[in-house]
């Protein structure tokens, strides 16, 4: 009896000496959220001071949510839309990527923040028109299309929009980022 | 007050323009007229519909697709539960066989039931006789879907993608027609109405009820119209000719 008890002890010890081992390891090794990327947004300033916008966004978007819904009040400077126009990335294909993907400017940091956004459930993620600034640069979809069926007229595959000749080389930059 | 102003002023433009009014002058005036972004909307406005049954045909539905168009009503093809903000409704005469034709929508009542039932103040009806639901205060209880006579309310069952920007939906909530209040505040008309006077036959008309110069207002000073179920005393902002 007495040895059993002593057993059950050291299994009881060791157990905790694992335990504390095990998070000593996790707080030690740096085992956090990885730090949140911000991608800048278009223009010089943002709509308020930057600390002021980490801290008490959220008060300005409920502000101004109450005055639009209630009383058709339309100013832009704290508008969710507006945060989203100039806040939305694009990809290489000038199509916007919602800004609740894991990766993107609200996303990233509410992520960091461990704070649920519950804004984008309703919210539209990117801006209404369909492509971006950098899509009427780039040739449109049908006209890559084009491009694609000539090649393969050709006796080419795919069309790679990267080595096509006719592109400037910023596009070309562009397109490798 | 300071709407009461504006909205005073607005009239003092319009006055002007009537005096004035000839070619580039109006444009100008119309730009006067739109309410500012800072500006609250005020009870001075009460915004309506009147809709001429007698010109609305039994297989257009251009108000029904322009309606899903402006604000993406995706189906999900359960027509029991899907969003409906606009529905087409013809009505036959039991005794003639007459077939009358009319889009059936929400009424944007003056003593709305859907806003007296609900329990958390989401329903409301803005200042310029708009009825809406505040889906950041609703809680899905659907008491307005049971209240509201007309059938104008629809729940939200999935979630949802590709929103526009200028009309948030959302899961878990109420909706229906919101008279397109994104427009309107732009000095817009409505996006159904705007469908039935380019690809249907014009049985639409939106306007200020409380403007005694507005074309609505005439119109309806100089013809008979009708609400649906008057018998309800709810002062309806839409109202039906020929019906």
């Amino acid at each position: 009896m007495f040895s059993l008890q002593s057993i059950t002890g050291v299994i009881k010890s060791a157990f905790l000496t694992a335990l504390t081992l095990l998070l000593t390891s996790v707080i030690f090794s740096g085992a956090i959220a990885a730090e949140p990327v911000i991608p800048r947004g278009k223009g010089e300033f943002c709509v308020e001071p930057t600390d002021v916008m980490r801290k008490d966004h959220m008060k300005f978007l409920l502000h101004q949510r109450d005055a639009t819904v209630y009383d058709g009040v339309r100013t832009k400077k704290h508008s969710l839309n507006e945060c989203v126009t100039c806040h939305v990335q694009s990809n290489t294909q000038g199509d916007f990527i919602p800004v609740n993907a894991p990766d993107q400017f609200c996303e990233s940091c509410h992520t960091f923040a461990s704070v649920k956004l519950d804004c984008f459930e309703c919210h539209a993620t990117t801006p209404d028109s369909e492509h971006s600034a950098l899509r009427e640069l780039l040739p449109s979809k049908s006209m890559l299309n084009v491009m694609a069926f000539r090649q393969k007229l050709e006796g080419r595959s795919t069309y790679h929009a990267v080595d096509d000749p006719s592109l400037s080389e910023d596009l070309i930059g562009i397109l490798k980022e | 007050m300071t709407a009461e102003i504006n909205a005073k002023r607005r009239r003092l433009i319009k006055g002007a323009a009537a005096v004035a009014g000839l070619g580039s002058g109006l444009q100008l005036v119309e730009l006067a007229l739109a309410k500012s972004d800072e500006e609250a909307v005020s009870a001075l406005q009460r915004w309506g519909l009147l809709i001429d049954s007698s010109k609305c045909a039994t297989n257009c539905t251009a108000c029904v697709s322009g309606c899903n168009e402006e604000h993406n009503l995706e189906g999900f093809d359960r027509p029991e539960t899907d969003a409906q903000w606009i529905r087409k409704l013809d009505l036959t005469d039991q005794q003639t066989q007459h077939v009358s034709s009319l889009p059936m929508l929400c009424q944007h009542c003056e003593n709305p039931p859907c806003v007296d039932v609900c329990p958390t103040g989401a329903s409301f009806k803005r200042d310029d006789g708009i009825v809406l639901v505040d889906k950041h205060t609703c809680i899905g209880c659907r008491y307005c879907v049971i209240a509201c006579p007309y059938k104008a309310r629809s729940f939200v069952h999935e979630s949802l993608h590709n929103q526009k920007s200028y009309s948030p939906r959302g899961k878990g909530t109420v909706e229906s027609c919101t008279l397109c209040v994104h427009r309107v505040d732009k000095d817009l008309s409505p996006a159904c109405v705007e469908a039935c006077n380019t690809k249907g036959n014009g049985a639409m008309m939106f306007g200020d009820l409380n403007d005694a110069d507005s074309e609505i207002a005439k119109q309806m000073k100089a013809a008979p119209s009708r609400q649906v179920r008057e018998d309800l005393g709810l002062n309806t902002g839409v109202r039906y000719q020929n019906i």
